[in-house]
């Protein structure tokens, strides 16, 4: 347990990041918004490295994300198993006067992550995009105009969500961490395993990118939308994609900001994410 | 006789006066406004507007009992007649497959089906899918059809 937590996860995921967003500005200069599909696919086969940097883009973003959670998990499991004071759990959060802007950051990081893959406009990202589109205007009074500057998919253009993954999102994730980020300089060297197993993932194996098939049945989305699609089977939209996310970044602030009740929320908390997993895992294996 | 005064501290011993009634009049008057408009405004604003049709044209025949797939509907032959049922799931927007074996509509997403003529038969979907207006083109044989997509 202490390796876990005495581990950098942090920075590692900052460095991931980093790659990310260098990688992400490179392929900027090939991808056209206009014809994404057809771009996409220009990309992995004919551009010269495109396949390498589209494959640089998507394994740092996914390693990012994921030491993201990890980074999240392990400062939880310290603050809460071995530095918790026992006269005032609050005091014994360190970031708790930046809580909510980094809990925010989260929904951003998967927002991020999710708006490339719809920007690839395979069958994943296609229906991705319409699903997410759909989701948000089920929500009551403002969910189409909300729509209208984070997906708007189905107007036929990608520009606003190319405007959101490329300058948007970023810039809102970044203004939300900034403060946390500020106090740390991360260095390549230190991290150079994590640096090299990205190089690595991308040099041996392609991004993943689907043809269009007529006769498909069955489209699972990216990995971290599957119990959400398992999800949308039974429960309506408003309740399922909305509430449901919404009581889960919820459930992480008060973690930290209920006090006394604390461990309350913290129950609550890891039972979303198993119910969350169970649908995730019912999800794939269909 | 009674001055205006008396009036009104006769009418203050009863509990009201004209100005107040007047007063709760318009109160009442401006509510009852509000909800009379709420209707029109709200069925106003949240009517969604017909789309502009958009027309293509399909440059082949269906066979008996075929079917051709385009990027937004499937052609169906019923009874020798053309029926063009909708790809976007009423669900939550992802584009249908036909599954010739089961011969309904499969949504890949979350699994909705629908028959051929677009009438929602299991899943998550709620509303049928829509129908578009087909005409056939061709002097005395059919040679394609013009699908009015809305």
């Amino acid at each position: 347990m202490r390796w876990f937590i005495e581990q950098k996860w942090g920075a590692k995921s900052l460095v991931a990041l980093y790659l990310s967003v260098l990688s992400g500005i490179v392929l900027s200069f090939q991808y056209d918004m206009g014809t994404p599909f057809y771009s996409t696919g220009i990309l992995e086969l004919v551009t010269p490295f495109g396949s390498f940097w589209r494959s640089l883009h998507f394994y740092s973003s996914q390693v990012f994300f994921l030491l993201l959670l990890i980074h999240l998990l392990a400062v939880l499991v310290d603050r809460y198993h071995f530095n918790q004071a026992s006269e005032s759990p609050e005091k014994a959060w360190g970031v708790r006067e930046q809580w909510f802007n980094l809990v925010c950051s989260v929904p951003v990081a998967v927002l991020l992550l999710f708006t490339g893959y719809i920007l690839r406009a395979d069958a994943t990202g296609r229906f991705a995009g319409v699903i997410a589109e759909n989701i948000l205007i089920s929500v009551p009074l403002i969910g189409s105009w909300l729509n209208s500057f984070v997906f708007n998919v189905t107007s036929g253009s990608m520009k606003v969500v190319y405007a959101n993954h490329l300058v948007g999102l970023g810039i809102l994730w970044g203004y939300l961490a900034w403060q946390h980020l500020r106090k740390y300089r991360v260095s390549w060297l230190n991290n150079g395993g994590v640096v090299a197993g990205i190089f690595a993932l991308s040099l041996l194996a392609a991004a993943p990118i689907e043809s269009f098939s007529p006769g498909k049945f069955y489209v699972s989305g990216p990995w971290f939308f599957v119990g959400l699609q398992e999800m949308l089977r039974t429960i309506q939209p408003l309740w399922a994609g909305v509430v449901f996310p919404i009581s889960g970044v919820v459930f992480l602030y008060l973690i930290v900001k209920g006090g006394r009740k604390s461990t309350l929320y913290l129950t609550g908390g890891i039972l979303w994410i198993a119910i969350y997993s169970a649908f995730s895992l019912i999800g794939f294996l269909r | 006789m009674e001055s205006a005064n008396n009036k009104d501290e006769k009418s203050r011993a009863g509990g009201i006066n004209r100005r107040t009634f007047l007063a709760g009049a318009g109160t009442v008057g401006k509510i009852a406004a509000f909800f009379a408009l709420l209707a029109p405004f709200s069925k106003f604003v949240s009517f969604t507007s017909p789309k502009k049709p958009k027309f293509f044209k399909v440059d082949r025949a269906l066979k008996k009992d075929g079917f051709i797939i385009e990027p937004d509907f499937i052609l169906f032959d019923i009874n020798d007649e053309p029926v063009a049922v909708s790809r976007t799931c009423t669900h939550l927007g992802c584009k249908i497959n036909y599954h010739e074996l089961e011969k309904m509509l499969i949504c890949p997403c979350h699994q909705s089906r629908f028959s051929k003529e677009g009438k929602r038969l299991a899943g998550p979907a709620q509303r049928n899918l829509p129908t578009f207006r087909v005409e056939k083109t061709g002097a005395e044989e059919v040679t394609g059809y013009i699908v009015a997509v809305t």
